[in-house]
């Protein structure tokens, strides 16, 4: 190789490492600034698709809905059981009998001579009772008889007691021996009467009829003096006498079901407007297992609304004001339960007429107010009732709405809290939210909607839809009130960056819907479970981030 | 850990020295360099042996992206403190589909032989090819998000990654049948050391027209992507033999074959050819596969038969838990076989004067569809110790590509710096004052390559070379 190109060589190689080394960068890179970067999401939230069974069968708070072989619906509600045990009711006295024993003086001289003298007494004490009850048998739970005997002979005394009408399970009658020896001391034996019968009619005779047999000999011993004043008191008491079972005229007493009432919770939110049921009905369901002839008076029967403005209002219909007679067991049905009811519905209580079911239930309460009272034996003074320890008495209030009927106007309300979520709060990012709604409403109602979200102190800061409220339009129904096909309708709501910051710190959303049903609220329709609403919520959103931003 | 860091060393390094992960035009007619015979076997050097050192025969440097020019379509405005205000025209230039090319291939032992009639060409070489294509839907829609494409479908198909790293030990053989005629075959056995590959790619998202239709959002997606990085394979190797094994990739053997093929149509005239990588690795070694088939219709929170009690139901997280339950990939772990992306060169060759070649070359490479380039050039000879050749090409949809090769040859050393586009420096760089400007710099594509060999020997004498005759 030359020497000179060689040296080209060495010489370009250097000229291009200098330029490289020495070559200075113009424009670098020291900041870097992003644009505003403004991404637009849009996303559905929502698509819900419930059918009303579908909602029925997931609530554990809806009342009982009874479903019939076509899907129509029943709404019942029934509420606080009233349950009284009729033996609490009818309570037995106290039984309290008398006797002492003495030696006549013509009797002393045989007694001296022989050194025993013998007397008894047989008697029939009439049962104590507080409300005119005519007893025949009384088969004893629990309870005594208190046998006190108290000598002042100086002499030994045998006592011997006998209740002829008071029977064990062995149908042995009661009676009991008593040594009472001489200055002994006085005697006070409580005789346990559980699983006894005491029959009161003196072997069917007569009535209330408590009888006994007192048997006493005296025996002498000597030494020993007989004065005048000496003698054998006998105290027999009944106390706390309870019966598994009691028969006889029980007598006529009266007690009272306190007030009490029905929550009807699907109108506890109705603000106001109508509300038609074709068919509504309230009733007191009676369970009754006490063999006794009863009759019930209402006393009162008033409906409650949630709207302020109605006043409450009574019913008419039966029971109320004049008593009517309930069912009863006889006593071939002992131990049974007889089942009636008092049912206020259109037939019952006139219809459209008056305080009709019908017209206080325009608009639906939310409350049914009852109270009432029983009176046993109202009009007879014989006859023979029975009772347990377990009868008792079982009023049952119920309100039973078939889902027929017509709403006008009526307005539910309710009031969400609303949580601060942080990730809401990133207020600079939101350019606008844009919601939309597309609904199919399988019901025959039209559905007016507004939510207005609230501050702290309640004041509005924003509501859902500036201009119209959200309107949702009923269902077509058939001639019979049944839904055909189902409405669509598609809303939109716009928040941008004001409304936004609005409903960002809102601390409650007060939501209220507006319903009527068709043609103005004026003809009937009917619910049924399979009735259906299908919503899809979507929403678009717009941000604005600004990336340099810290 | 010392271990992984040596291994990741040998990547960074691979990464930033020689690449060959894509076309290189220049190099193909620069045929004194025996790397040239990489792109072109039949490739006639004028020495008898050409030796390349480890580490430095060849060092490259370079990025092509088809989507975007860089720097010009990344920023709006510039100002005087070297802020620069991001633009996204980017995203506009961009088509359906953009593929980010890289690659490395590092000589460990490399030579080139005259032997009687024939050139022998031996290579050890280790090779990493990145390439990974992105649709420009993607970044539609993290611009813009959905909103404005209601009734619309996003195309996210074709995000593919395709990343190997596998080392090449290859012998070549070419062979002068005749005057006319020279081919040439160099049988390849590979051994895949890394891997990552989608295989498959599919995925459209469909915003539905309103809310009331049905498919309000539609994500179907079918992927399937193959690798042997499995997490627990890359524990492993802290242990020696486990380091020893993965780097030599033994247990994932591959081989190719190139072939080339040159006629000469008359004393001025060639015609040549080659195809390159025709082969496969065949991936055993701590292999997983992720399939995932899903077709999604994401409707929001679905109240048709729950408790509508339930508040958590209108959480963020539950609707990104609802997703993720319904996009789940399935996992296994078959062997399974990746071709190598094959690369073709079609030339034309005219010797103007003894010294002087004019060339065109058509290449093409296939990787999702048929990626073509073209170039125009010129090579002269200077003397034995210069050669310069000058391209001018169009490829990765930029038409205004100027390629510079010079080889130098000072006694038995060969010095050479090549490279495919010298565009975006050359504009960039202000020749008043000598500074090259970074926010000027536009262009798809930016490469250097160069590197020294030891060459010995000459074929033939210079002055009888070609034209003389």
């Amino acid at each position: 190789m030359k020497k000179h190109n060689l040296l080209t060589v060495f010489l370009l190689i250097f000229a291009i490492a200098t330029f490289v080394i020495g070559c200075k960068i113009k424009n670098e890179p020291k900041n870097i600034k992003f644009p505003l970067w403004s991404p637009g999401v849009a996303a559905q939230l929502l698509d819900l698709n419930l059918t009303l069974k579908d909602v029925v069968a997931e609530q554990d708070n809806l009342p009982f809905i009874v479903e019939g072989a076509d899907g129509f619906y029943t709404f019942i509600y029934s509420d606080t059981v009233f349950s009284e045990l009729l033996s609490d009711k009818l309570v037995l006295p106290k039984q309290t009998v008398n006797e002492s024993f003495t030696v006549p003086p013509v009797s002393l001289p045989p007694f001296i001579a022989t050194g025993s003298y013998v007397d008894s007494i047989v008697s029939s004490q009439s049962f104590a009772v507080t409300n005119g009850e005519k007893l025949n048998r009384i088969d004893v739970l629990s309870g005594n008889i208190n046998i006190k005997l108290d000598s002042k002979f100086k002499h030994d005394v045998i006592l011997v007691v006998k209740f002829p009408y008071i029977t064990d399970g062995q149908n042995k009658i009661l009676s009991k021996s008593y040594n009472l020896s001489s200055g002994a001391a006085p005697i006070n034996d409580p005789i346990n009467l559980a699983g006894y019968k005491v029959d009161l009619t003196k072997g069917g005779t007569s009535q209330n009829s408590l009888d006994y047999k007192l048997i006493f000999t005296l025996i002498k011993k000597s030494n020993s003096v007989l004065v005048n004043e000496n003698s054998l008191s006998v105290g027999l008491e009944v106390e706390n006498l309870k019966y598994s079972y009691i028969e006889g005229y029980l007598g006529k007493f009266k007690f009272d079901i306190p007030e009490d009432t029905v929550q009807i919770d699907l109108f506890k939110n109705a603000f106001n407007g109508e509300i038609y049921f074709k068919d509504p009905k309230f009733s007191l369901l009676l369970a009754n297992s006490a063999g006794i002839p009863m009759e019930i008076l209402v006393n009162k029967l008033v409906t409650k609304y949630a709207d302020t403005t109605f006043s409450p209002l009574n019913i008419t219909g039966p029971a109320i004001g004049t008593p009517v007679t309930i069912n009863s067991p006889s006593l071939s049905q002992k131990g049974q339960i007889v089942l009636d009811s008092l049912v206020y519905d259109n037939a019952s209580t006139g219809g459209t007429l008056g305080q009709s079911i019908q017209n206080v239930f325009k608009p639906s309460p939310f409350k049914v107010i009852y109270d009432a009272e029983f009176t046993t034996n109202p009009s007879t003074t014989a006859g023979t009732n029975f009772i347990t320890n377990e009868s008792k008495i079982v009023v049952e209030g119920k309100v039973t709405l078939p889902m027929e009927g017509r709403i006008k106007r009526l307005t539910i309300r309710d009031t969400v809290d609303l949580e601060t979520d942080n990730d809401f709060q990133e207020e600079y990012a939101i350019k606008y939210v844009k919601y939309k709604l597309n609904s199919s409403n399988g019901f025959p109602f039209i559905c007016d909607f507004q939510g207005h979200f609230l501050d702290s102190l309640g004041n509005v800061t924003d509501s859902i839809s500036h201009e119209n409220k959200l309107l949702l339009p009923a269902a077509t129904v058939d001639a019979n009130g049944k839904v055909v096909s189902s409405s669509t309708a598609y809303t939109e709501a716009l928040f941008d960056k004001n409304r936004y910051k609005n409903v960002q710190f809102a601390k409650r959303l007060a939501l209220e819907g507006k319903f009527n049903t068709i043609e103005n609220g004026d003809k009937n329709i009917k619910i049924y479970s399979s009735y259906k609403v299908a919503i899809k919520l979507s929403a678009e959103v717009e941000a604005e981030i600004d990336l340099n931003s810290k | 850990m010392k271990r992984r860091l040596i291994f990741s060393i040998v990547l960074i390094y691979n990464c930033l020295t020689i690449v060959k992960g894509q076309s290189e035009l220049t190099l193909y007619h620069m045929t004194n360099i025996h790397q040239s015979s990489y792109t072109n076997l039949t490739a006639k050097s004028d020495f008898k042996f050409s030796l390349g050192l480890p580490g430095i025969s060849s060092m490259y440097a370079g990025f092509a992206n088809t989507g975007f020019s860089l720097v010009k379509d990344l920023y709006d405005s510039v100002a005087t403190d070297g802020t620069y205000r991001l633009s996204t025209k980017f995203i506009d230039a961009m088509q359906n589909k953009n593929v980010i090319y890289t690659g490395t291939s590092v000589d460990l032992l490399s030579f080139k032989v005259k032997w009687r009639s024939a050139f022998i060409t031996f290579n050890i070489s280790d090779k990493f090819d990145f390439r990974l294509m992105y649709p420009q839907d993607l970044f539609r829609f993290v611009q813009n998000g959905n909103a404005d494409k209601i009734g619309q479908t996003f195309e996210f198909s074709n995000i593919r990654l395709n990343a190997v790293y596998y080392r090449e030990v290859g012998l070549g053989f070419t062979k002068e049948i005749n005057d006319k005629w020279t081919i040439g075959i160099r049988p390849k056995l590979l051994f895949g050391i890394a891997n990552v590959w989608t295989q498959k790619s599919t995925t459209t998202l469909y915003t539905g027209k309103d809310v009331g239709e049905a498919n309000f959002l539609r994500l179907q997606s079918n992927i399937v992507i193959n690798t042997n990085l499995d997490s627990a394979n890359l524990s492993n190797l802290d242990k020696q033999d486990q380091l020893t094994k993965f780097l030599t990739g033994s247990n994932n053997l591959g081989g190719a074959i190139d072939l080339g093929v040159a006629y000469k149509i008359n004393k001025r005239l060639t015609v040549s050819g080659s195809l390159n990588n025709l082969g496969l690795i065949r991936w055993k070694e701590g292999v997983k596969n992720y399939k995932l088939d899903g077709d999604v219709t994401f409707k929001g929170i679905q109240l048709d038969n729950i408790n509508t009690s339930d508040t958590n139901l209108l959480k963020l997280e539950t609707l990104a838990d609802s997703i993720s339950k319904k996009v789940v990939f399935d996992t296994t772990s078959n062997v399974y076989n990746q071709r190598l992306i094959a690369q073709s060169y079609l030339a034309v060759n005219y010797q103007v004067f003894r010294n002087t070649t004019i060339n065109g070359l058509f290449f093409a490479d296939y990787f999702v569809g048929i990626r073509p380039a073209f170039s125009l050039g010129v090579v002269q000879k200077i003397g034995k110790i210069v050669n310069l050749s000058v391209t001018y090409s169009a490829q990765h949809r930029r038409k205004d590509n100027l390629g510079i090769g010079l080889m130098l040859k000072p006694g038995s050393f060969q010095f050479y710096v090549i490279s495919d586009n010298l565009t975006p420096i050359i504009r960039s760089l202000d020749l008043g004052t000598g500074e090259l400007d970074f926010a000027k710099i536009d262009g798809k594509n930016l490469n250097i390559r160069l590197g020294m060999n030891l060459v010995f020997g000459r074929t033939k004498k210079p002055d009888v070379q070609t034209y003389a005759e």
